[in-house]
């Protein structure tokens, strides 16, 4: 497992935010938060309009700013698929991570911990798909290893499209929205 | 059932009858019969003459509102399932109230922003519940839209109640369409007024 991706297709999303709820069911995400969300941009004027739809979270960044900011070493890059993960015991709830991430991914959970989404790393580690990948009734979502160029996901970025968000950040962003 | 083929007694006896599935498409090389007099798709209906309907369908323009209203649409989000999951925590979480869309335009005539609650009030003098306005460029100038759904005035569904705007409530009138019975909702007006 080299590096973990997300191929996210803007014309299949339509915002139904069954990805959303998917991931608050299977990582219990506290009320009022959320680790993945739907965000809508919407453009031109009556009637000639057009309206991107995307669902958005953590990106896993190549050059993941959280994780040089964090003074525990809590917000690290996990071997399996380099995703980024916080460690739990060794955060200590400083929030130096969320003002650091331009995507504003993260959250502090109500135990005290910085929160985010993990690629559902607990399932993809058994061979499944990311819970929000899973449940997308338009089939707009697709994971899978960057680095095969043969996966899937390299093969739709190489086809079609995309861009990626706020790429002036420098953050190397592993998450493609295809246009 | 006795055009179709069947008994009541039948009915009773077998419980289920299924009928023959008719065939989706024609075969090729069959010619295709309609149920129509001359047995083909008509696009000039003598029939609906002889009724007298319009033979050929003329667009008909639809009656305006009253000066200053909008025409109320709605429709659906598919977070929420007609106007029975808006007490549902985690859908409510994604979406706990409906919105007004207002045309951009007409919102800064009417000095109105998004975020501003304002109520609706139809051409019957109906008044909606207060309800947050988006002021955006998806929506014409003589219209404004709802989500379905929202506008609970049931006390004992407490985390709906109160939530948005019914437009279900504000639909109190409708028309028929005189072929085939359909009826049309959106044709109801309404004109904004600013909440405090």
């Amino acid at each position: 497992m080299a590096r973990l991706g997300m191929v996210i297709d803007t014309r299949r999303c339509v915002g139904c935010m069954d990805c959303v709820v998917a991931c608050k069911t299977e990582n219990d995400v506290p009320d009022g938060h959320c680790r993945d969300w739907i965000s809508q941009r919407l453009e031109g004027t009556m009637p000639s309009l057009r309206l991107t739809i995307t669902s958005e979270r953590c990106n896993h960044c190549d050059v993941p700013p959280c994780v040089t900011c964090c003074p525990t070493g809590a917000s690290h890059v996990h071997d399996y698929g380099k995703v980024v993960l916080v460690d739990h015991d060794k955060c200590i709830g400083c929030k130096a991570c969320l003002a650091s991430c331009p995507y504003g991914a993260r959250f502090v959970h109500p135990d005290g911990y910085a929160d985010k989404c993990t690629f559902c790393i607990h399932r993809v580690e058994k061979g499944e798909q990311p819970a929000c990948v899973a449940v997308c009734p338009t089939h707009a979502m697709h994971f899978g290893d960057l680095d095969d160029p043969h996966s899937e996901v390299s093969r739709l970025i190489a086809a079609r499209r995309h861009f990626v968000l706020k790429p002036d950040a420098g953050t190397r962003p592993r998450i493609f929205y295809l246009e | 059932m006795k055009a179709a083929g069947y008994s009541l007694a039948e009915l009773k006896q077998k419980g289920l009858v299924k009928g023959p599935k008719p065939p989706l498409y024609f075969e090729d090389g069959i010619t295709p019969e309609f149920a129509t007099p001359s047995g083909k798709i008509e696009f000039y209906s003598t029939q609906l003459a002889e009724k007298g309907f319009d033979p050929v369908p003329h667009f008909v323009r639809p009656e305006p509102g009253p000066a200053g209203s909008f025409r109320l649409l709605y429709g659906r989000a598919p977070v929420h399932t007609f106007s029975r999951t808006q007490t549902n925590p985690v859908l409510r979480d994604a979406m706990a109230e409906n919105e007004v869309w207002v045309n951009a335009s007409v919102g800064a005539r009417l000095g109105l922003a998004s975020g501003n609650y304002v109520r609706l009030r139809n051409q019957d003098g109906v008044l909606s519940n207060r309800v947050k306005a988006r002021v955006t460029e998806a929506i014409r100038p003589d219209c404004v839209y709802l989500v379905h759904g929202f506008g609970h005035t049931a006390r004992g569904l407490r985390s709906a109640f109160g939530k948005g705007a019914s437009d279900a409530q504000l639909i109190t009138r409708y028309v028929t369409d005189p072929l085939m019975g359909g009826t049309a909702t959106n044709v109801n007006f309404v004109t904004l007024e600013a909440e405090a």
